[in-house]
């Protein structure tokens, strides 16, 4: 009994932080080289949301939807771990936070239309991302990631151009 | 003849160009846009567009002119002349961004076309209804395209997946 009592305060003092956590919805650009073993060639929208566990630290999901020739016909689900490198992301109110950042990011993601075809790790890089949650909005602009292919092992490069992070 | 043509011609820029600075504010910069296009002229893929712009008059048209490039394909030169619909400052989006933002609703007509052949390729209206103006910077997601293709006489579409306009004088 008191060593269920003992985890469960545990839990809770671990769990605190989340009531300082910041969330966000995303909406951007996704592409990928036009031979690939993952889509086939698109235009693509990629929606989602995140939020901010720790000073440093987002957890994102994200959909990635086919926007032309046929909206919907391809449709990827995916999620990631994020990791501010060149400072924290929301500092208390006294400290100025930095406007510029850095992210890593590790995630998992895959076709959801087709669960065989592609799916797998990947790691991006976000090297230049401005504001944050004390602006409201933040741009990740030119990310960078490589993604295997489990199915298919194989790697293939995509990116964002930009992606857009609207605090709420 | 052609030395005296050309100074009158430079002169004559220079004024403009010095009277839209007395006058306007935010009225020259670039704009970055990715297109995806649904035509026969058209590949599948996405398409982007870097263009100069120049907006005369604050709450007025903006004429702009650029590229439209897609690796291993023909680049189309573009010129289009876009225009907003009205200007909400005090929109419901309003807490979503620290600065002051105003919604609008454009709407633009385009001529595109291939630099290799060259020819008019295609004619495009395109319509933006979730743009927000930040005075130096627009930023636009989802508009739609309406594209008539002159080589085989049809009716695409098209989605304006992302659009950022930045005033730089």
């Amino acid at each position: 009994m008191r060593k269920r009592c003992l985890i469960g305060l545990i839990l809770l003092f671990s769990l605190s932080p989340l009531g300082a956590t910041k969330v966000a919805l995303s909406i951007g650009t996704w592409n990928l080289p036009a031979k690939n073993d993952v889509v086939a060639e698109a235009t693509f929208v990629q929606t989602g949301f995140l939020f901010s566990f720790a000073r440093r630290w987002e957890v994102e999901a994200f959909l990635i939807s086919e926007a032309t020739p046929q909206v919907g016909h391809q449709l990827l689900v995916g999620s990631a771990i994020t990791l501010a490198l060149l400072g924290v992301t929301d500092p208390p109110p006294e400290i100025v936070p930095s406007y510029l950042n850095l992210y890593l990011s590790l995630g998992f993601m895959g076709r959801l239309d087709s669960l065989d075809s592609a799916y797998g790790p990947f790691i991006r890089l976000s090297p230049l991302a401005v504001g944050g949650p004390r602006f409201k909005l933040r741009e990740r602009s030119l990310n960078f990631s490589l993604f295997y292919n489990i199915p298919h092992n194989s790697f293939t490069i995509f990116w964002n151009i930009f992606l857009l992070d609207f605090f709420i | 003849m052609g030395v005296v043509l050309a100074k009158r011609l430079g002169l004559t820029l220079l004024l403009l160009v010095t009277s839209l600075t007395l006058f306007g504010a935010w009225w020259g910069g670039y704009r970055v846009s990715f297109d995806g296009l649904v035509s026969n002229s058209y590949s599948p893929g996405e398409y982007l567009n870097l263009e100069l712009t120049v907006r005369p008059f604050y709450r007025g048209p903006a004429l702009h002119g650029g590229l439209m490039m897609r690796p291993s394909e023909a680049t189309n030169a573009t010129i289009g002349l876009s225009i907003p619909l009205f200007r909400w400052i005090g929109h419901p989006l309003t807490s979503l961004f620290r600065r002051t933002s105003a919604y609008s609703l454009s709407l633009e007509a385009a001529l595109l076309f291939d630099l290799e052949i060259p020819a008019l390729t295609a004619a495009r209206f395109t319509v933006e209804p979730l743009l927000f103006d930040f005075s130096d910077k627009q930023i636009a997601v989802l508009g739609l395209h309406l594209l008539y293709d002159f080589a085989s006489e049809k009716w695409g579409w098209g989605i304006r997946l992302f659009e950022i306009t930045h005033y730089l004088f």
